[in-house]
């Protein structure tokens, strides 16, 4: 049995595990999760079902595909939302934001960077970090039941709006809440900016628990033997394109233009001339490219592209950083960014609310028509830009369509960072070697049932 | 008595991990659970340590991959107790909505003609090994699933509401979907979930799976009425291992 199950990288989302060849330094990320056929299954389907059946793509970000259906084919009927339709929605993929980061940052990336297992641990022997990661994600919870009516799959969400009406004092109540744990998302931040991260400092440095590589084994003894590793004078990092959605004005999650750090600008309509899947032979997810050649998603990528739109308290704090300079291209800074977007996100809640409740109680349904066209929509999710694509036929049944998932961009760049730490630690061990691979892994947070969807 | 922590340990096979994320979101309950038990295998949330031998298995996850089955079969023979988590281990979930004859051609249509698949097949769990409880729901409800855990922990069988969800959505006051013309399943979906979605507007979908006695022919003559005639099959997709055996 051990055969199956030791082989998968845990603390991931989903089933995968690297292939690797040390000398040659080649890397393939086997994504092992079952076909489940989403785009397919749709098709026959009224449009209405689509916001609700795509969430089960993903249990850490069932919102974000909720909403990225939604925004589909709200394009595809020319809706018009009103203010409060956007900022309750903004409001509620922040709190998916919120859930997903502290879930991974805390329970998944931080053990390693900590030099524990997992989360058990860290309540053991870390209780005040537990309890910030307890807070954290509780409150993405509370904003995302609140608002989306349950903390995993949300209901409220529709084409148009809203099923449900909110009234001025439940947002204003879930507003104190945000407000009363933000003080928690700045010591997060804190917390990260002093973690150890390979590569820093034109190094390979690691700190970890020393485990043989990939075998069913106690770590109950292991966790005092840190050792340094160190690899001076190589070119730190490997360059990539960072790609999000950006509006210009504020840091964009719902609604801007397919942007990079090498000055693409797109309309979310042309996606498919931008982000080109192809089937790779290894792995039950395609990869996506961009000119034939990989780039990132997500957190790293919004931090990278937007630094100059973070909320106050983030931007403050990024700042003040000592080691760490924005933009970075050092992928295990990913887990740092999605501790600045911890901050961010839970004053932009703050902020959003702050606007709603002081007015009159939201209107949350607009009146739209049905009809048959065919049109993409795009959100930032948790891990990155979310491609939806519809075609509608006359009876709104849905022909066609189209999903990339931000794994499925990231999955490429994964394997050539993971190439390049092998090139560039051929001095180490091998079981060190494939530790920091594993890290890197984890670091990317990748959602490998998002991926294989 | 030896003095040895129960071994409980949690699997997952293909889905979205949300159950999964479910069993996290009972925090500090799960504390709880870990000063009685060891979790030795989490793969989601720890470096797995020991297989077996396990008082307690959870699985979450539709069976789908060659992989996933051989698993479901090795835990079940290395645990007194399984447990389903979840619709997708319970009733196949929605990856059982894709219609299987057609499975071959979506696969070529998505991955082009020389991909090897690694699934055969959307099943739920019972289909390949005995399931003694089940945690129903997409996804499971936390209190349901405390609940099932203490009972189990307790050498009591946990026992299923038996009555529909439409009771839940009633003793709520919600106003009734099928009546404004939605094809909501509650009147033939087990409850134990609060009426989550009618309450907040949504149909439901009957991820409970079916409820005891549930009349499946009224519920066919129902869409019609409501002209989703066309749809039936669709909606009705979740029960289909029980319609068919009626």
């Amino acid at each position: 049995m051990k055969d199956i199950l030791d082989k998968y990288i845990c603390k991931i989302e989903g089933h995968g595990y690297l292939k690797l060849d040390y000398s040659a330094a080649k890397v393939q990320l086997v994504v092992d999760e079952g076909e489940r056929l989403f785009e397919k299954l749709l098709v026959g389907r009224p449009y209405s079902d689509a916001p609700f059946i795509t969430a089960r793509i993903c249990g850490v970000c069932p919102t974000a595909h909720t909403l990225a259906s939604i925004s589909a084919l709200e394009n595809a009927f020319h809706v018009e939302v009103n203010k409060d339709i956007e900022h309750l929605r903004r409001v509620l993929l922040a709190g998916q934001i919120i859930q997903s980061h502290a879930l991974h940052f805390f329970f998944l990336a931080a053990p390693d960077y900590i030099g524990l297992d997992n989360a058990l641990e860290i309540a053991d022997k870390k209780p005040a970090v537990f309890k910030m990661a307890l807070a954290l994600k509780e409150i993405g919870d509370d904003i995302v039941r609140t608002i989306g009516g349950r903390q995993v799959h949300p209901v409220t969400p529709t084409v148009g709006g809203f099923n449900k009406k909110f009234d001025r004092k439940t947002l204003a109540d879930l507003k104190k809440r945000i407000d009363a744990n933000m003080h928690f998302t700045v010591e997060t931040l804190d917390l990260a900016q002093r973690f150890k991260y390979p590569g820093d400092n034109f190094q390979f440095s690691i700190s970890l628990p020393r485990r043989q590589a990939g075998n069913f084994q106690s770590n109950s003894n292991n966790q005092s033997s840190n050792t340094q590793y160190s690899i001076p004078n190589t070119q730190y990092w490997r360059a990539t394109q960072y790609f999000a959605l950006t509006n210009g004005i504020n840091y964009d999650i719902i609604g801007g233009k397919i942007t990079s750090t090498e000055r693409v600008k797109a309309d979310v309509q042309d996606y498919s001339l931008n982000i080109r899947e192809k089937v790779v032979a290894h792995s039950t997810a395609k990869h996506a490219t961009h000119n034939k050649e990989s780039f990132m998603v997500g957190a790293l990528s919004r931090v990278n592209l937007q630094t100059k739109f973070l909320n106050p308290k983030a931007k403050t704090a990024v700042s003040k950083f000592k080691k760490v300079k924005l933009p970075s291209t050092n992928p295990f800074h990913i887990n740092l960014a999605q501790a600045i977007e911890l901050v961010h996100f839970m004053e932009e809640c703050s902020k959003l609310l702050g606007v709603m409740i002081d007015g009159r109680d939201p209107i949350l349904k607009m009146p739209y028509r049905a009809r048959k066209s065919e049109a993409a929509g795009a959100i930032e999710a948790p891990r990155g830009t979310l491609y939806h694509w519809y075609e509608i036929d006359d009876k709104g049944i849905i022909k066609k369509s189209d999903i990339i998932t931000p794994t499925v961009q990231n999955l490429a760049n994964i394997e050539h960072d993971a190439e390049f730490i092998l090139e560039n630690t051929r001095k180490l061990p091998e079981d060190e070697r494939y530790r920091l691979l594993e890290m890197l892994v984890r670091a990317y947070d990748p959602c490998i049932t998002c991926s294989v969807h | 008595m030896i003095n040895k922590k129960l071994q409980i340990a949690i699997f997952d096979l293909t889905d979205c991990e949300g159950c999964e994320l479910q069993l996290l979101n009972l925090k500090d309950k799960l504390l709880k659970l870990a000063e009685i038990a060891d979790i030795p295998i989490w793969r989601l949330a720890k470096t797995p340590t020991e297989f077996g031998p396990f008082d307690v298995a959870l699985i979450e996850g539709t069976p789908m991959s060659r992989d996933d089955i051989k698993l479901a079969k090795k835990v079940r023979e290395n645990s007194k107790i399984v447990v389903a988590v979840g619709a997708c281990a319970h009733l196949g979930g929605i990856p059982a909505a894709v219609d299987e004859k057609k499975r071959d051609k979506f696969l070529k249509e998505v991955y082009g003609d020389k991909y090897k698949s690694k699934a055969v097949a959307a099943k739920p769990l019972s289909a390949y090994i005995h399931v003694n409880h089940f945690i129903h729901g997409c996804p499971i409800d936390l209190d349901e699933a405390e609940r099932v855990i203490v009972d189990i922990l307790m050498d009591k069988n946990p026992v299923s509401p038996s009555h529909p969800v439409c009771l839940e959505c009633k003793e709520r006051e919600n106003p009734c979907l099928l009546l404004k013309s939605e094809p909501c399943q509650g009147p033939i979906t087990e409850g134990g979930c609060k009426a989550v979605c009618p309450s907040n507007g949504l149909r439901c979908w009957g991820c409970q799976g079916p409820v005891k006695y549930a009349n499946f022919g009224a519920m066919e003559k129902n869409l019609e009425r409501l002209g989703f005639k066309d749809q039936t099959e669709n909606i009705m997709n979740i029960f289909s291992k029980e319609r068919d055996t009626k």
